[in-house]
């Protein structure tokens, strides 16, 4: 009798921009050093997306632009949404060049792809009204001033006193425009990379029949992540940071590393606001999002070093129904 | 001449775009591509596989400019050296290439998508140019700065052009599309495929660490890069969209012949007598040459960017083939 066929597991591994280092050279070794981390995900039963943050890498892209635009007529402003793309060449062709060096010393064949991808947000999204992430250097009020005057689109706000900075819309991701790119090349067993830094948020734009158009503006990468694993029907989302586990109370004596929780208590440690704001609640709050889309998925967070283990479920915090 | 295809399979196109196609600046470059799009659909048949690929020169610039004059200024901007630009070019040029292509599309109600191949093209270690570095990148120095710039990057060369020192890099010779594979999976599945941006981004084998790729500040010829990307995909046609109508004979003198039908044998025999000079024509018609040589039921057009359904139609342009 055949073996039934059995649909391989989809994970979607999802990096912090932080992982990557500051500096080009550092971003390949480090890409080289988890390298087996991550394929260690991989069995022949396992397809994997892997996206990524990009903060320190687009604020580096920013700034050159910034910098060298004041100086030298020959480079232009560079806008966010353009910088998020560059970002996403720049990190995944590391990632491929990582990846396929480890492959290559340890004989396996497959072969990874980075998608640039867009990702539509909706054009009434209220964060539009009230634009609250700090993008880009400090600068001072005069400076800001004349940003705001050039371009009255910008908005910026003072920053408990280190100086003004620029802030844009942190919209809610609804729809990868690539997903088919991304699903074809999962289909065919690549390990592809995709949504890098959150993805390069677009609008429908109602003055041009409805066609995509950039906006500055920054979707949450573990938002995108929970996104990407629902347009693409994952099983598993992992999200790795720089802690092997979901702490409650954390930093008291009665700090509590979390193994295992269902999404009902997830939900309500973060409601209690158990984790810190700009870290590890939105990453709770994804997670909860990719388990709603379909209730026997796992996410999983934890550790970049211990990926393989968390994937198995010896590490890292998994949350579930 | 009519574009012939092999029985039983769709037409597969590699069409590449001048420097002209993009512009040079950043609103430019996107109402420059919103333009060329809708007449790079209208060049394509439904059924047809098409590659796209592109140039880089003032993209690449700009982005080396911007980390050039900034490192220095910042602690928090890290020199960045030319084969991390050129991948930054990459995604920056084929997010504007999907978003414009992909408008256009959702216009007239077309269903494929279009997906941007971040790609890194193999050269040899050995290649005679990495040892003879000839191609000028980057802004022009005083000799103290290129003297400090060689102090901090033992790599790096320069020359002295006259009007002042720039850095040079190798330019050699692709010999392997790294991502093929990728390519050619969209393809089979009806993708517009933007792929091999700015001659691809150029790697060798690195025999200290296992033979794994590594990248190195070189430019590969993007023509080249584009033929390459024909014999590695298996394309039927190779498409130059540049600034003129045809390549011609006697350019720029008042016998100037521009050339409709040539044959690879003519073609040589035009190349060897000098006819395209070293200028951009010269190595359009050199790729476009081995592409025939390599599967002699292939053909080579090179044409206008502005004629483009036409000379991918077959009736504009110079068509080189057997």
């Amino acid at each position: 009798m055949a073996e039934p066929t059995r649909k391989p597991r989809r994970v979607v591994i999802a990096l912090g921009g932080n992982a990557l280092g500051d500096t080009p050279k550092e971003q390949i070794e480090r890409v080289r050093t988890a390298a087996p981390a991550l394929l260690g995900v991989i069995d022949k039963d396992t397809e994997i997306i892997i996206t990524h943050g990009n903060g320190p890498q687009v604020g580096m892209i920013q700034k050159a632009f910034a910098i060298s635009s004041t100086k030298d007529p020959k480079v232009p402003v560079m806008d966010l949404p353009e910088c998020g793309a560059m970002s996403q060449g720049y990190i995944g062709y590391h990632l491929q060049q990582g990846l396929g060096a480890e492959m290559h010393k340890t004989g396996r064949k497959w072969h990874v792809a980075t998608v640039v991808t867009q990702i539509e947000v909706d054009a009434d999204d209220p964060s539009f009204q009230n634009p609250t992430k700090p993008i880009g250097p400090f600068l001072t009020k005069e400076q800001a001033e004349s940003q705001a005057k050039q371009d009255p689109t910008f908005k910026f706000v003072e920053d408990s006193g280190r100086g003004y900075r620029r802030v844009v819309a942190s919209p809610r991701p609804r729809r990868i425009v690539e997903s088919d790119s991304i699903l074809n090349l999962l289909d065919n067993e690549f390990i592809v990379v995709a949504c890098g830094g959150g993805g390069i948020p677009v609008i429908r734009d109602t003055d041009n029949y409805g066609c995509y158009k950039g906006v500055p503006a920054v979707i949450d990468k573990d938002m995108a992540g929970a996104l990407l694993g629902e347009d693409c029907d994952a099983d598993v989302l992992v999200l790795l940071t720089a802690v092997d586990h979901v702490a409650i109370n954390f930093g008291k004596k009665n700090q509590r590393d979390l193994t295992d929780i269902t999404v009902a208590e997830a939900r309500k440690y973060a409601d209690e606001g158990q984790f810190g704001k700009g870290s590890m609640e939105p990453k709770v709050r994804a997670a909860i999002r990719f388990c709603e889309g379909r209730p026997d998925r796992v996410a999983i967070i934890g550790s970049l070093e211990k990926a393989p283990e968390a994937v198995k479920g010896a590490s890292g915090t998994r949350i579930h129904y | 001449m009519s574009i012939t295809t092999r029985p039983g399979r769709p037409r597969r196109i590699v069409i590449s775009l001048g420097g002209l196609a993009l512009g040079d600046g950043l609103d430019r470059q996107l109402n420059r591509i919103r333009e060329v799009a809708p007449r790079l659909l209208e060049a394509i048949d439904a059924d047809d596989e098409v590659i796209i690929t592109h140039g880089n020169g003032p993209q690449v610039n700009m982005v080396q400019r911007a980390f050039g004059v900034a490192a220095p200024d910042d602690p928090a901007v890290p020199v960045m050296d030319l084969p991390e630009c050129g991948a930054m070019t990459q995604s920056y040029i084929g997010y504007h290439l999907q978003q414009a292509l992909g408008a256009e599309l959702h216009k007239h109600g077309g269903r494929r998508h279009v997906a941007t191949i971040i790609t890194q093209i193999e050269v040899e270690p050995d290649d005679p140019s990495l040892a003879n570095p000839t191609k000028q990148i980057g802004p022009h120095l005083t000799k103290e700065q290129a003297e400090a710039q060689s102090a901090q990057h033992p790599g790096f060369r320069f020359i002295d052009d006259g009007r002042g020192f720039r850095r040079v890099v190798a330019s050699p010779r692709p010999r392997r599309i790294v991502e093929s594979e990728s390519i050619l999976n969209l393809l089979d599945n009806d993708f517009i495929v933007i792929a091999g941006g700015g001659g691809g981004i150029p790697v060798i084998r690195d025999s200290d660490d296992k033979g794994c790729y590594v990248g190195i500040p070189a430019v590969i010829e993007k023509d080249y890069a584009a033929e390459l990307l024909g014999d590695d995909c298996d394309a039927d046609v190779l498409v130059f969209l540049t600034d003129v109508d045809n390549v011609c004979l006697g350019y720029g003198t008042a016998s100037e012949k521009p050339l409709g039908d040539v044959t690879v044998p003519e073609m040589h025999a035009y190349l060897d007598a000098g006819e395209f000079g070293s200028d951009t024509m010269d190595p359009k018609v050199r790729a476009a040459l081995r592409f025939c040589e390599n599967r002699p039921d292939r053909i080579a057009i090179i044409g206008a960017l502005g004629n483009a359904p036409q000379v991918v139609k077959g009736v504009s342009g110079t068509r080189i083939h057997y």
